[in-house]
């Protein structure tokens, strides 16, 4: 199913949570809604889902306007953060539900509704847990039943909320993992929130950056991460380095040094922000031109990479950078020595 | 001997200790248990040794009297049609002060508590200056040949008011952690409102509503200040057994009072422990732990 939000407000009291929020989703998409907590993006899922209702804005399923349909007519599968089982009912029980509870004339009957509940078990991988209350089963499997409870509606878009919130971090990378090919499989669309950045550019195939009620950009995970549009996407999205400059001959000049960048559009000469990735940052003997005299600060060697703190001489700020271990050796990186910090991919945004 | 040597005592076959971080097991036992002897059970092992006396004819020329088993069927049967009236509105109140947000809330949560604060005999007499008919409630029954004072229906209306606290204090925190994303989650299947209150929130509310049911019945099978006063008191028709015991004890017929007693403590401990287990079979899923 495709969406069409345009204009979205919403304000809780005084607290405004979204501030005009226009996003289109076609069908067949994984969309994450990613921002730090506070930005909205859960009041939108409630939006989509029917759960909440925007101030102003257009909200549009398949070219028909669902601004006003509850959520029990909007056919909408969600998955809650902390799942929201039904304590009281088995596993079973609780994938029965939403057929269960269809008016009489579109309620299938109780084989069909038993054949459907064991079909879904089995999607789930749990066809042995039908029959248990959700207090005995782990936070992984109630998430799984979460999901099969939301898809046994058959629903024409999936809404999850922070889903791999509460899970610890081995059961998190298993669910994502299968939950795309679901996705795949099932030709769903789907809609995820989270704050973690790392779970949006794995499982997603676009990404709304969302900041204080607003979406700061929308592409696939390769265009918010290599050409983040706002200095927050890039701060969000990643580890970076934010060192102050000036646009100066359609460059960069960090402390005194003039480094070859990439600026925006109207690149008029003033002040900026230059971000670097942990990543692009090479260490070079000191002295060397066209690059930061520092100090080694500090070096984590225990990793699948070297993380070293650079401290530069100019002005002593801390500089972060990521490096491999065949590099440090053959440097021969020590803690305290003097080095050149070339910054190899430089991203320039006008100062505020 | 070795390894009592190295585990230090030998562990006793049956240990009711459990190690604990918090001391005081023995003495809190102790206390707990000597305190619920002096309180409850030696005044009821007095009870039942008061009718002994009588014999076990005496005793049940006592409580088959055609008056007694008329009083007791007053009292057991308007407590718990007083009891299952509050369960119903009982939680409508509940839902209302937990749900709702409107001018006066803490004043009308305040007063659900008054019957709890206000003596018995007050309230009967209030009760009886309205119902009555030439009362302010009364007044309008009357024409329609309703009596509500000074028969069974006064009774019932006294032991709803005595009781109506019970129901609403042990519903209102459970609705008040009732969780709004269960509602949600059910919405999003496609449940209606009724339906959301029928199959989600009862259910999980349904533990708390059963106690609230059963201490209101407990508190109203017992109750004699306000009922006296609006009951009428007519023996056969709207007489409670309360009463009844009080009538003998003026008449120094200790034993059959004791044996009224009797009766009553074995059928409000036999409701008691039906709705107990009732209780433990609705909530079965709560225990299971994983």
């Amino acid at each position: 199913m495709s969406i069409n939000l345009t204009g979205i407000t919403k304000t809780f009291g005084s607290y405004q949570a979204l501030r005009g929020v226009s996003l289109q989703i076609e069908k067949g998409q994984f969309l994450a809604l990613l921002g730090p907590s506070g930005s909205g993006k859960t009041t939108l899922l409630r939006i989509l889902a029917g759960l909440d209702f925007p101030d102003s804005g257009h909200l549009i399923f398949d070219g028909a306007d669902v601004q006003h349909i509850s959520a029990r007519d909007r056919r909408v599968g969600f998955v809650f953060q902390h799942y929201a089982l039904f304590r009281h009912m088995t596993v079973a029980e609780n994938i029965a539900f939403g057929l269960k509870v269809r008016p009489r004339g579109e309620r299938p009957n109780k084989s069909v509704i038993a054949d459907r509940v064991n079909e879904l078990l089995r999607l789930v991988q749990l066809e042995q847990f039908g029959g248990r209350y959700p207090t005995q089963l782990s936070g992984g499997q109630r998430q799984r039943i979460a999901l099969a409870r939301a898809l046994a509606i058959e629903p024409k878009v999936l809404l999850l909320d922070e889903p791999f919130g509460a899970l610890d971090a081995k059961v998190r990378k298993d669910l994502r993992r299968w939950l795309r090919q679901l996705h795949d499989e099932m030709g769903l669309t789907s809609i995820f929130v989270t704050h973690d950045q790392e779970e949006a550019l794995e499982l997603a195939d676009h990404i709304a950056v969302m900041s204080e009620g607003r979406i700061e950009q929308i592409g696939t995970p390769d265009q918010v991460y290599h050409n983040p549009a706002t200095p927050f996407v890039f701060e969000f999205l990643g580890h970076a380095n934010r060192l102050t400059c000036r646009i100066v001959n359609g460059k960069a000049a960090i402390g005194d040094v003039e480094m070859a960048a990439q600026l925006p559009g109207d690149s008029k000469p003033g002040d900026g922000v230059a971000f670097v990735r942990p990543h692009d940052i090479a260490l070079q003997p000191p002295g060397t031109s066209q690059a930061l005299p520092s100090r080694i600060r500090y070096m984590f060697t225990a990793g699948p990479g070297v993380r070293v703190e650079l401290e530069r001489l100019d002005n002593g700020e801390i500089l972060i950078a990521d490096l491999a271990h065949e590099q440090v050796q053959k440097g021969g990186f020590e803690i305290g020595q003097p080095v050149a910090a070339q910054l190899t991919q430089i991203t320039v945004f006008p100062a505020r | 001997m070795a390894t009592t040597a190295l585990t230090g005592r030998p562990r006793p076959l049956l240990r009711w200790k459990q190690p604990s971080v918090i001391p005081g097991f023995g003495l809190t036992l102790g206390f707990a248990l000597t305190y619920l002897s002096l309180i409850v059970l030696i005044p009821l092992v007095a009870l039942i040794l008061r009718p002994v006396d009588m014999g076990f004819a005496g005793f049940w020329h006592a409580v088959s009297a055609p008056r007694v088993l008329a009083s007791l069927k007053i009292s057991f049967g308007a407590a718990l049609l007083a009891a299952i009236i509050n369960a119903f509105f009982g939680l409508i109140v509940a839902w209302v002060l937990v749900r709702y947000r409107f001018p006066m809330k803490r004043f009308v949560d305040a007063l659900v508590d008054l019957p709890f604060a206000l003596p018995t005999a007050v309230a009967g007499i209030a009760l009886t200056g309205i119902y009555a008919p030439n009362g302010w409630i009364g007044r309008f029954f009357e024409p329609l040949g309703i009596k509500l004072a000074f028969t069974p229906l006064g009774i019932v209306i006294a032991l709803i008011f005595i009781s109506l606290p019970f129901v609403v204090r042990t519903i209102q925190p459970v609705l008040q952690d009732f969780d709004a994303e269960f509602e949600d989650a059910a919405a999003s299947l496609g449940a209606t409102r009724w339906q959301t209150f029928l199959m989600v929130i009862l259910p999980s509310i349904a533990p708390a509503l059963l106690t609230g049911f059963a201490l209101a019945f407990a508190r109203a099978v017992g109750e004699y200040g306000s009922v006296i006063f609006i009951a009428g008191n007519m023996p056969m028709v709207s007489e409670v057994a309360p009463l009844l015991i009080v009538t003998k004890l003026e008449q120094y017929d200790y034993a059959g009072a004791s044996a009224i007693a009797i009766v009553m403590l074995c059928f409000s401990f036999l409701i008691l422990l039906a709705v107990n287990r009732l209780q433990r079979h609705l909530s079965r899923h709560r225990e299971r732990v994983a």
